[in-house]
């Protein structure tokens, strides 16, 4: 019985660590986006705007979710 | 144990509460939402198209950008497309609306010229909202959760982690920016995240790659501002502390988050380290006439800023008293609370050295730098303006939650009360006297040690006592049915001190007359209303009440609502009239009108009567024909010269009465006149003193 409880926990903080790593990758990424938002906007390349609009949104929304469930 | 339910409650109480509040208050704004435009708009980093809102600009090879940092914008940007494609695909035929601004008026400072949009399209004073209240609003909510979070690493005692919060939300300088669309909250978020995220691999809570996400939040924060970089000489010396090696982990996520800042300076200004062009580009510096004699010329560089610090150093000790004790803008004299901190500080030393050493260290550095900011401008308009010091804020409760565990309550409470009730108190048209003031007694004053000025008192307090906490945002769903949170003094009077109305028509009843709702101090009702159904559960718990207990607190309610908030009348101020003038703490009884103004006058009879209507008027600038109009009707026309006296006897018809003030030659703009330097009020007539007189008496 314990020691089905111990796996259940272990597989709950394998979940949520799998889960963390996600957002670490979102977070990363989003910010890589918007630095190449910003560069195809300084160059005046077209999509630059969209580029950075999802780079930001990606961070933004990674952010609010790493705030309420893995801080 | 992750409490989900808590955390979200705690959040959506401040979240609610600061988007409830928000304002639109200065060229600040304007400057930050320019670049957001220019980007989705444009796809440019240029703000060319927006320049003449605001006076915060740098200006380079021809063209206009922010002098900002641009991470506020950049954060703002999904917000403001989002909104733009739900607002174009839900209201189509707006989408091929060419002009967004609406008429634009001009107003001078310091002879240049700006552009003050009156009535902006509905798209964009609803994105001048929604950045605010999901940029800063929801930085500043998320930071008081995270110090919730904090907290239980210092106290297990609930009642005061949720104390702590309550003072952070609502008792300290996060309260006033939470609601303006700037980075101090941003700053503060980032930075605080970033310690907090140390704090926790500290007690091994943390995987060390984690560390690589705390370096992320700490550059982005340097994007949006630049007190970040204080916050990282900490968090890098409170990490050599833990886990030397892991320095480079953090630096490597630091690195790769200012990137956008680096690329943002190269592509304007070909280096990577003028992030904004502070350092020699900037356009209109309104350095006020009092302060122009301590700032050394903007070409000059980083030696100006060694020659600033060397005029700095004999005034660092009077600018630091205003900027902490005095009314002027004294940390300490609007938030009392804070002093407290300190006394923990001694507790809080025994048993978390390194934590203590380093919150002084914060607070000495952020001390040490912010007069040099005063050298410039003092900041104001949002608060008392001391905003240089919000990202330290946060790090000031760990201690106080030292001092809630050993000093009593009964003490704390007053200067807890104070901290929370000036908060509420600020929620006015801001003011900037320092600026206003001539320079040889701005300069004795500050080298003797006197108060250069006392806001509160002179400003916040009368205006408080007339308009209550202002929600912009309420205020004007409630008068003009828009949602418009721009209270800015350089609207040049278009968004006034005193509320534009003080009642509004809520519905007539036959034989009693008008329903209004009073105004002042209305905007407590809804925060209330939303901290108790949030909190229900808990309330309800607390005071243990019976189901009649439950019933007469509600009627009780009710009718404590109807007597403050409820007049009944027969006469309303209606449509287009201006806001009540306020000279030096006193109040015009007059009102200025629009080109076509009304008025509203409830007959309780069920037939005809006839009344007197009388009212003192004068004519704006010139003279002009005043026509009267009773429910449509002309009955009175005539030239007004100058200050007359006016009797007209109306035949009111049952039920409610429109009389409408016309003004045949229209109305002026007194600063197109060159009367008066910045007004872009449209006036024809000014009328006061307004009875109506019954005839049988």
């Amino acid at each position: 019985m314990v020691s089905k409880k111990i796996k259940i926990l272990e597989k709950i903080k394998s979940d949520k660590n799998k889960q963390e790593n996600l957002l670490v990758i979102f977070i990363t990424f989003g910010v890589l986006i918007l630095s190449l938002g910003v560069y195809m906007v300084g160059n005046h390349i077209s999509f630059g705007s969209i580029i950075l609009t999802i780079g930001s949104g990606i961070f933004y929304i990674s952010i609010i979710l790493f705030v309420f469930f893995f801080a | 144990m992750i409490n989900i339910s808590q955390d979200i409650k705690i959040f959506l109480t401040f979240f609610l509460i600061f988007s409830f509040f928000t304002q639109w208050v200065s060229w600040n704004e304007f400057s930050r939402f320019a670049l957001t435009r220019a980007i989705s708009e444009e796809n440019v980093l240029n703000i060319d198209s927006f320049y003449n809102q605001t006076g915060d600009r740098s200006y380079y090879e021809g063209h206009y950008y922010t002098d900002k940092a641009p991470g506020m914008s950049f954060t703002a940007l999904p917000i403001y497309t989002l909104w733009k494609l739900v607002y174009h695909l839900g209201l189509p035929q707006l989408a091929s609306q060419v002009n967004l601004d609406g008429i634009g008026l001009t107003y001078y400072v310091k002879e240049v010229a700006f552009t003050y949009y009156q009535n902006p399209s509905n798209f964009l004073l609803g994105s001048m909202f929604l950045v605010t209240v999901f940029t800063s609003s929801l930085f500043s909510a998320l930071t008081v959760l995270l110090l919730y979070k904090v907290s239980k690493y210092f106290t297990d005692n609930e009642k005061e982690r949720l104390l702590i919060v309550l003072i952070y939300g609502l008792g300290t300088l996060a309260f006033s920016h939470a609601l303006v669309f700037t980075s101090h909250s941003a700053e503060t978020f980032f930075g605080f995240l970033s310690f907090y995220l140390l704090l926790k691999f500290k007690q091994n809570k943390l995987r060390r790659g984690s560390l690589f996400l705390a370096g992320i939040f700490l550059g982005f924060g340097l994007v949006v501002g630049y007190s970040s970089l204080l916050i990282g000489a900490v968090c890098l010396l409170y990490l050599f502390s833990i886990n030397k090696k892991a320095i480079v982990i953090f630096l490597t996520g630091f690195a790769l988050a200012i990137l956008p800042l680096i690329i943002y300076s190269y592509s304007i200004f070909g280096t990577p380290f003028d992030f904004t062009g502070r350092l020699k580009y900037l356009d209109t510096i309104p350095i006020p006439a009092n302060l122009e004699k301590f700032y050394i010329g903007q070409d000059s560089g980083v030696s100006s800023g060694l020659l600033n610090f060397l005029r700095l150093t004999p005034l660092l000790i009077p600018i630091l008293s205003q900027m902490l004790i005095f009314p002027s803008k004294g940390l300490f004299f609007y938030h009392p609370i804070l002093i407290f901190s300190f006394i923990g500080l001694v507790y809080a030393y025994k048993k978390y050295k390194i934590e203590s050493m380093l919150i002084v260290f914060l607070f000495t550095l952020f001390l040490v730098i912010i007069p040099f900011q005063f050298l410039i401008w003092w900041g104001a308009f949002s608060g008392v303006g001391l905003r240089y010091m919000l990202p330290v804020v946060p790090f000031l409760m760990i201690p106080l939650i030292s001092a809630l565990k050993k000093i009593d309550l009964k003490i704390l409470i007053l200067p807890l009360c104070f901290s929370i009730f000036v908060n509420f108190l600020l929620l006015q048209y801001g003011e900037d006297t320092i600026s206003m003031m001539n320079p040889s007694q701005y300069e004795e004053k500050l080298k003797n040690f006197q108060v250069l000025s006392d806001p509160l008192i002179n400003h916040y307090l009368p205006l408080f006592l007339r308009n209550g906490p202002r929600s912009i945002l309420f205020e004007n769903i409630l008068l003009n049915k828009k949602i418009d949170i721009r209270l800015t003094p350089h609207s040049c009077g278009l968004t006034p001190p005193i509320l534009q109305k003080s009642e509004v028509l809520l519905f007539t009843l036959p034989f009693i007359g008008i329903i209004a709702l009073k105004l002042p101090f209305l905007s407590l009702v809804p925060i209330f209303l939303v901290i108790f159904l949030i909190w229900k559960k808990e309330i309800l718990k607390k005071l243990n009440l019976s189901s009649k207990q439950k019933l007469l607190i509600l009627i009780g309610s009710i009718f404590i609502f109807i007597v403050l908030f409820i007049r009944i009348t027969n006469f309303l101020y209606g449509e287009n009239w201006y806001a009540p003038e306020w000279h030096n703490g006193k109040l015009d009884t007059g009102k200025w009108a629009y080109q076509n103004s009304t008025i509203q006058i409830f007959n309780k009879y069920q037939k005809e009567i006839e009344k007197t209507f009388a009212f003192n008027i004068e004519p704006f600038y010139e003279l002009r024909t005043l026509q009267i109009y009773s429910n449509d009707k002309l009955v009175f026309e005539d030239i007004i010269k100058n200050e007359t006296r006016i009797k007209k006897q109306l035949n009111l018809t049952p039920g409610l009465n429109v009389i409408k003030f016309y003004s045949v030659e229209g109305c002026d703009i007194p600063t197109e006149l060159g009367v008066r330097d910045c007004d872009l009020r449209c006036l024809s007539f000014k009328i006061y003193n307004v009875q109506i007189i019954s005839n049988d008496k």
